[in-house]
């Protein structure tokens, strides 16, 4: 074994891009919660994109490398540490073997990551790492250990800047397919009003603030994806994220796009959400 | 995929929507209602999407009345693609039934199991044991595979046992749990909270995590029966589970 968790923090575990082809059998997609963040420090070691990382909430985790390789570090804002000094995100930082890095604070966001030279070495289901209950562990437990590859060799790509303009934009929805089944007011509303997210955030959903007046029936259960929000009959409003169950009977009436997915994920709780409608080619259901 | 081709004229007893999800997903929704025929139809166009598209496609599932392709990238050509989706569900021919197995599931209906017995009796006005009847006789449908890993949305369910769900649902519904809510019965695949009122417990595994590329037991189409066995031979299976026959 070549990583020992000394300390597991919140939530975290190992994930990549996730797995589309166990949908039929009931298994979510799963993966990194921000994929931009994931696939950008797979990018500065030159991993493979879909290498998995380990995914970490907030802070606490505290881990320790026992054979030496490359790290790097993403996050929106996070205070790191190795060996008890500080060291800086989007870095690509050499491991010695007994290394221990700690996650000391996370001022933004919710989710960070770090990959590790040519991804860890973790059992896979459907051609993925991601944790998912049903199949691997939960999270992450103090004394875990897991397998990565010695790296001895020198390690990076030649990669620009990390863009952090990309979470300022407006998060861009699509109409779901009962979006156009909800009155024009209700149309209204959902994409001027400002919203604001609830703590009930989790890999699964998040969940919105305010309640909507309850206009729609359940639905016969159809397919929902990451993404997808849904319209409980209390007027509540649940976007689903990545672990969210493949099929659904609350109402789709709004898709995020796939970079709104991201940014979402590291909204934190009571932060202002506005919705920015655009067309994507659909026809009315 | 920019074959427009030309558009058949053949009418359809239900409506094809198409509609893009989002970047890479499509929805195809049919106007239809939970029937078996529309499942063999959706079944019928989810082989052909699947073989003819193989290429393009990662993934395709159904429910009841819709399917939902995800591509491999992104889709920059909806009209086309969705022309091309249109005439193949135009192309489908309705009276195709899909092949699929029947599976006996072992259910033990004695009282530790059957949690919910006595409200079911109130809701439905019918001694436990004639519950039981009812629930073995019909052949079930699995329609789709959805909420939990291998939870199969079955349809079938004998009118007469309709039950809504109960009010404060459990904090944990153990695996193997057998239940019904509204007009749906179904079986939990592994451990869970849920508002189901529960009438039995089968030792069989709805989803094995060591099949890696086949783990749930059941398939959309599939056909399915309850048996009804003994707490003996529950206890007897549930620790030998090799000797478990379908």
């Amino acid at each position: 074994m070549s990583l020992k968790i000394l300390q597991p923090g919140l939530f975290s575990s190992l994930q990549d891009d996730g797995r589309y082809t166990g949908m039929s059998h009931g298994v979510p997609v799963s993966g990194a919660m921000d994929l931009n963040v994931y696939h950008f420090v797979n990018r500065i070691l030159d991993n493979l994109p879909n290498a998995s990382c380990i995914e970490f909430f907030h802070q606490g985790l505290e881990i320790q490398f026992l054979k030496p390789t490359f790290i790097c570090v993403g996050g929106l804002e996070i205070n790191l540490q190795l060996n008890g000094e500080p060291i800086s995100t989007f870095q690509i930082i050499n491991i010695k073997p007994d290394d221990i890095l700690k996650i000391r604070e996370m001022k933004k966001g919710n989710w960070g990551y770090i990959a590790i030279k040519n991804g860890f070495d973790s059992s896979e289901f459907f051609k993925s790492q991601s944790f998912y209950e049903a199949f691997t562990k939960k999270r992450f437990q103090s004394g875990d250990e897991y397998n990565y590859e010695e790296y001895d060799g020198t390690s990076g790509g030649n990669v620009p800047d990390f863009d952090f303009n990309y979470y300022k934009s407006d998060l861009q929805v699509f109409k779901g397919p009962e979006f156009s089944k909800l009155s024009l007011t209700l149309q209204y509303q959902l994409i001027n009003a400002d919203f604001s997210l609830s703590a009930n955030l989790n890999r699964m959903a998040y969940q919105i603030q305010e309640t909507l007046e309850n206009e729609l029936k359940e639905i016969i259960t159809g397919p929902v994806l990451p993404g997808t929000i849904q319209y409980t009959p209390a007027g509540k409003m649940i976007v689903l994220m990545r672990d969210a169950q493949v099929t659904g009977g609350y109402p789709r009436i709004l898709q995020l796009s796939e970079k709104a997915i991201n940014q979402l994920s590291q909204f934190r709780a009571k932060s202002k959400v506005h919705f920015k409608l655009s067309e994507i080619n659909s026809e009315k259901i | 995929m920019t074959n427009m081709g030309s558009k058949s004229n053949k009418t359809m007893s239900i409506q094809p929507h198409v509609f893009q999800m989002n970047e890479r997903s499509i929805l195809i929704q049919l106007e239809s209602n939970i029937d078996p025929q529309t499942l063999n139809i959706l079944l019928s166009l989810k082989t052909q999407v699947q073989q003819k598209y193989s290429d393009l496609i990662l993934e395709v599932i159904n429910t009841y009345n819709s399917l939902l392709i995800t591509y491999k990238s992104t889709i920059n050509n909806f009209y086309d693609v969705k022309e091309q989706l249109l005439e193949d569900c135009h192309a489908i021919d309705e009276a195709f039934k899909p092949q699929t197995k029947l599976i006996k599931i072992p259910v033990c209906y004695d009282e530790e199991f059957a949690l919910d017995a006595e409200q079911l009796s109130d809701a439905t006005g019918l001694d436990f044991d004639e519950i039981i009847n009812r629930h073995t006789k019909p052949e079930y449908r699995v329609y789709f595979i959805g909420f939990l890993p291998g939870f199969p949305y079955l349809g079938g369910l004998d009118s007469s046992l309709y039950c809504r769900r109960k009010q404060h649902p459990r904090s944990r519904i153990e695996m193997g749990s057998v239940g019904i809510a509204g007009n749906q019965t179904g079986i939990y695949p592994s451990a869970s909270p849920g508002g189901w009122q529960i009438i039995g417990k089968t030792p069989l595994k709805l989803f094995d995590k060591e099949n890696s590329t086949s783990p749930s037991l059941l398939s959309p189409g599939d056909r399915l029966t309850f048996e009804s066995i003994s707490k003996d031979e529950f206890d007897y299976l549930n620790s030998n589970p090799k000797d478990l026959k379908m």
